[in-house]
């Protein structure tokens, strides 16, 4: 994919022979059994005597029911169907529902059937009759703010001023309210020569991983712990559910993972509610049970990334630089909600883009309505977030009458700029080199200024979007991992880490951390899958962390290990460890080499002297202090630079748009695998198509159909650019090797390039995704000033 | 899915003997029966009567100045042959945007007309070239021209997105064809346009999918002895509840231009329907745009005359 036109070398900091192993695009450790087919997913698994269930979903988004399962369970093969009564403890700990008598979404689970068969438990969930004394919702932002409309959650609270207010009932959701104070923007604006108050939204979005959810729980042969085998994309959460559910110590279940086939933030709450379920049902029966959701039920019940609607009021002076910045991020939240409080965190902290503004005060909340469940989706709030940014930014420079990089060249963050959170960028910040080298290498200004005369049918656009991404976890949560490494007398390694391979790759780079940093060849290192019962819990395989963050444990475990294998070393060759050298699994004295010793003969040695042959090390960043009221503070240890251009072909007749190219450059800090890297760019510009032009899984009423890939389009094959990828490394000493992250970076800027090219092509703004041919030809047709904003209460007033 | 049983036919004479005693659904390349039993109990009382491996089916023969393609050819085996490819480009077109390889490798063109989907790609395509259906039943064949097989279905046009999974009707020969009892269509003749005939075929997605189209049209411009434009035959999928060709002739258009008569009388044709468009308020407004980008690429410029 990456064809000619690979003319700018990528930019290499740390000389590459530095490295053993880091930097290199070594294989993933699991591509043959993923080509070939033999992994297995969870669904691939089957026990002797498993029973199948299946979950009856409520379809009526908001009501009281009552469920008869008497002919259901007089089905052939019916073994049991539970309802509400029948679990321990209905709610989890995460505020979604194990099974519940009163449904707030269409997707809630009002009962459980396991039969036999499969096809025994579907004929039965069908035949489960659920009565709905059906209540009066809220299906969208505006109605749940509606001054008379219904509260659906007790913990709602109103609004004052356009902010949460705890003092009022209504569909707020009070602890997803992240401030942001900084400077005086009243003042800002009073200085400011343009003003613009735009507001602009973006739909639910569907994960659409390859894998629907699947589920499997037994008794173990040996201790009878109750064993998880699932799609979880967290290796230690299923636990916690069937804990949680069931009233078990967590000592008595055990969780193994399995091959993963996606998950992009979607595979955790609703499938540790899976895991529940599943469980109660080999509790009660002591059989195996498997649960595996089809395509409709998945998108039904599954999470999905928040819908946004931003307004920004923007003031600048005729110069272009930026005096202040007021924006309120409102985000449909759905039902119930575990991640808002969590994601607008992130969602605050980058609410003013990567520009160095003075004067910022942003609100984000989110609101409950009777749709479906958002929480985390690749990004945790950036690809909504850089929409508003981006496209404000695009008319601000019309307004001004400029180029929008001569707009970006004065406000972008560089080293020593304060951000939005008054954090001062210490470590190298090389976003502004970046626009200017991608923006040469593709002549975007050129092309841009060609671009805004044409005529005839198919008309070209192009945009240029820039973003910055705190690294890892940050301020928004825990960023302490563990892992452990265990030498073996034959001298191979097995590695245990708490943080998942979902598909990213994790396992290989933590092979080639490991490696690197003990010196052990990477061939004679196995990377173990996560087992509860085998390695404490990590936190989450969350915030494209894994590599920089989850990574430090590893390194550390590989450090500890050569140190224990060179002073074994050391003593067998009559040396001291520090005239020793280890590379490729080769111990040799770095002036004679022909005095060395095999990593057989070292671990040998150390069982029979009774030494450790294993290390666990747990990694603890460093303490970063915030302001919660005014979101001040250092939020992240460090931040990663993004710039993306799209260039895309808009048919005026039909609204159609085809992606011709899209450049994308990124810092990753230190590249550990730059094929894995790329891989993520790519599948990741993919997915930000998807979500700037096609994907909305549409819910009126609080009901819909989009619920299988037919009537819900993502991205195929054939719809690939030319995509161009540039990889910079920047120094940095806070992540593993002085990695950053890429996972989420790589998709987060492209749904807004693509719609930014659009709107370039065509001439008009558009301000709501996803951008769909139907929404290009109203543009077109100038209906775009449909009034996104109505309903929406006015910004709060910051004079 | 559940069905009552499957069987493969042996004959045509013991397949049509079958059909006719009723409890049978006809099954070429079940690419939409199968998408559309998934989760239903449809079919439970029925069975499936697979056609596809009769060999009296399977050919594609000239015939006079017609290409006669068998029921239970697929889609695959016309997109890979010469005759098609070279003397029916309008169909291979069509053909090639039929969802998948694994699903044109599958799917027949019967198939794709007998389930008479208003969406179909392969449907207009026939239905421009002036394809006849040739039917079996107990009173021996018959003919009817593509045009015509087909009922008015309103309801297929409020099903939004026309999506096979949620598609309404179980067994369409029943309600959206106008065959008797027991008939079946055993093949289509496609006949070749004259020489000179520029077509035009377009498939209106969203992105590129193996899905249903939004809108597609079928164009044909046929010259007369001096190569010049003398008529526009054309056919939309997704935007009419029966498929029909609109055909529009140079000199008979009380002194419009031929293109301005053709698209005049396209926007008429919807203009009929507009009750059932209400909700499509896109596919009113496009399908003309559709039509201007079909002629602009068939009549060159300078070439319009009344």
């Amino acid at each position: 994919m990456e064809q000619a036109g690979d003319r700018m070398p990528d930019r290499k900091i740390i000389p590459d022979g530095k490295f053993q192993t880091v930097g290199k695009s070594v294989p993933r450790v699991d591509a043959f059994e993923k080509v070939t087919g033999r992994a297995k997913y969870a669904d691939d698994l089957s026990m002797p005597h498993m029973l199948h269930a299946v979950c009856v979903h409520s379809k009526v988004p908001y009501a009281s029911v009552k469920v008869n399962a008497e002919k259901a369970r007089s089905m052939p093969g019916v073994v049991l169907v539970l309802t509400e009564k029948d679990f321990p403890k209905p709610q989890s700990m995460l505020d979604f529902w194990y099974c519940t008598d009163h449904p707030k979404f269409c997707g809630d689970v009002v009962a459980v059937v396991a039969a036999e068969t499969r096809t025994q438990a579907e004929n039965a969930a069908a035949e489960v009759k659920v009565l709905s004394e059906k209540l009066s919702g809220v299906y969208t932002v505006q109605e749940a703010l509606a001054p008379d409309s219904p509260v659906i959650r007790d913990k709602g609270v109103g609004l004052y001023n356009g902010m949460p207010d705890p003092s009022g009932k209504g569909n707020v959701f009070l602890e997803s309210y992240h401030p942001l104070r900084k400077g005086n923007v009243a003042d800002g604006f009073a200085r400011s020569d343009v003003i613009l108050e735009r507001t602009y939204a973006t739909g639910f979005v569907e994960h659409a991983y390859i894998e629907p959810e699947s589920v499997l729980t037994y008794y173990d042969d040996v201790n009878q712990l109750l064993t998880i085998r699932s799609c979880s994309q967290q290796g230690h959460m299923p636990r916690e559910f069937v804990a949680d559910a069931l009233r078990l110590p967590m000592n008595r279940i055990r969780a193994v993972q399995c091959t993963v086939g996606g998950s992009f933030g979607g595979k955790f709450e609703m499938t540790g509610l899976m895991c529940a379920r599943a469980a109660l049902v080999t509790q009660k029966t002591g059989r195996p049970c498997k649960i595996t959701y089809t395509r409709e039920d998945s998108i039904l019940e599954s999470a999905k990334r928040h819908p946004f609607y931003t307004t920004i009021r923007i003031g600048a002076d005729q110069n272009g630089k930026i005096l202040a910045y007021q924006a309120r991020q409102l985000e449909n939240c759905g039902a119930y909600n575990n991640q808002a409080p969590w994601m607008n965190i992130r969602a605050m902290v980058h609410s003013a883009g990567p520009y160095e503004i003075e004067n910022v005060w942003t609100d984000t909340f989110g609101v409950f309505t009777n749709t479906l469940s958002p929480c985390a989706f690749r990004g945790y709030s950036s690809p909504q977030v850089i929409f508003g940014n981006e496209m404000i930014m695009d008319e601000l420079a019309g307004e001004l009458g400029i180029s929008v990089l001569d707009l970006k060249r004065k406000n972008l963050l560089r080293k020593g700029s304060r951000t939005a959170t008054g954090q001062e960028l210490i470590h190298e910040t090389i976003l502004a080199d970046m626009m200017e080298s991608v923006a040469a290498e593709t002549d975007y200004e050129r092309k841009e200024r060609e671009y805004r005369n044409q005529t005839g049918r198919w008309r070209k656009g192009i945009s240029l979007v820039t973003s910055y991404r705190g690294s890892a976890l940050g301020g928004e949560g825990v960023d302490s991992s563990g892992a452990m490494f265990t030498a073996l007398p034959d001298g191979s390694f097995i590695l245990n880490a708490a943080l998942m391979e979902v598909g990213q790759g994790l396992r290989t780079v933590y092979a080639q951390i490991v490696s690197e940093a003990s010196g052990i060849a990477l061939d004679d290192i196995m990377v173990e899958a996560v087992d509860t019962h085998h390695i404490p819990d990590s936190g989450l395989t969350v915030a494209s962390r894994g590599t920089a963050q989850g990574g430090q444990s590893v390194k550390m475990a590989g450090e500890k290990m050569k140190e224990m294998l060179l002073e074994s070393a050391a003593e067998l060759l009559h040396a001291k460890p520090e005239e020793l050298i280890l590379e490729n699994s080769i111990c040799c004295v770095a002036k004679e080499p022909e005095r060395r010793i095999t990593m057989a003969e070292i671990c040998t040695y150390r069982k029979y002297a009774g030494l450790p042959l294993a290390t666990y090390q747990w990694y603890i960043p460093r303490p970063l202090v915030n302001d919660e009221k005014t979101g001040q503070g250092e939020a992240f240890t460090t931040y990663a630079y993004g710039v993306t251009v799209a260039e895309v072909l808009v048919n005026t007749g039909t609204g159609e748009v085809k992606i011709e190219r899209v450049t994308a450059a990124h810092d990753v800090g230190k590249a550990i695998n730059p094929g894995l890297i790329k891989g993520q760019i790519y599948g990741g510009i993919m997915m930000g198509i998807g979500f700037g032009l096609w994907e909305e899984v549409r819910v009126p009423g609080g009901k819909t159909e989009d619920t299988n890939l037919d009537a819900y389009h993502i991205a195929t094959a054939r719809d690939v650019p030319d995509i161009r990828i540039r990889i910079f490394e920047s120094r940095d000493p806070e992540g593993t090797y002085g990695a950053k992250c890429i996972a989420e970076a790589a998709t987060e800027m492209t749904g807004t390039a693509v719609a930014l090219a659009v709107q370039h092509a065509i001439g008009k703004t558009v301000r709501r995704l996803p951008l769909t041919m139907e929404r290009i030809v109203c543009a077109l047709d100038g209906d775009a000033e449909e009034n996104i904003a109505g309903g929406l209460p006015p910004l709060p007033d910051v004079r | 899915m559940l069905i009552r049983d499957y069987i493969r036919a042996s004959s045509l004479e013991e397949a049509s003997e079958r059909y006719a005693a009723g409890g049978y659904i006809l099954f070429a390349g079940g690419t939409d029966l199968m998408v559309k039993a998934r989760g239903k109990k449809w079919y439970q009382d029925k069975t499936f009567l697979d056609i596809s491996g009769l060999q009296e089916l399977k050919e594609i023969r000239e015939e006079e100045n017609f290409l006669c393609v068998g029921a239970a050819v697929t889609l695959t085996e016309l997109e890979e042959n010469r005759e098609v490819r070279e003397r029916l480009p309008l169909l291979y077109e069509a053909v090639r945007s039929v969802g998948s390889t694994q699903i044109r490798n599958r799917a027949t063109l019967a198939g794709n007309l007998a389930n008479a989907c208003p969406a179909s790609d392969c449907i207009p395509a026939l239905v421009t070239l002036g394809a006849q259906v040739e039917v079996y039943g107990g009173k021996g064949k018959r003919v009817i021209p593509a045009e015509q097989i087909f009922r008015e279905c309103r309801a297929c046009l409020r099903h939004s997105g026309m999506h096979v999974r949620t598609c309404y009707y179980s067994d369409p020969t029943e309600k959206k064809l106008i065959l008797e009892p027991g008939e079946m269509i055993c093949g289509i003749r496609i006949p070749f346009p004259k020489p000179g005939t520029g077509h035009w075929f377009y498939k209106l997605t969203q992105n590129r999918t193996i899905g249903m189209a939004v809108m597609n049209l079928s164009m044909t411009v046929e010259p007369d002895e001096r190569g010049k434009a003398r008529r526009i035959r054309l056919s939309a999928g997704g935007i009419f509840p029966r498929p029909v060709c609109l055909e529009t002739v140079r000199g008979k258009n009380a002194g419009k231009s031929l293109r301005e008569a053709c698209l005049e009388q396209a926007v008429n044709a919807i203009e009929q329907e507009k009750d059932l468009l209400a909700d499509y308020p896109y596919k009113r407004r496009v399908f003309p745009e559709l039509i201007e980008e079909g002629l602009e690429a068939l009549l060159p410029d300078g070439e319009e005359d009344s």
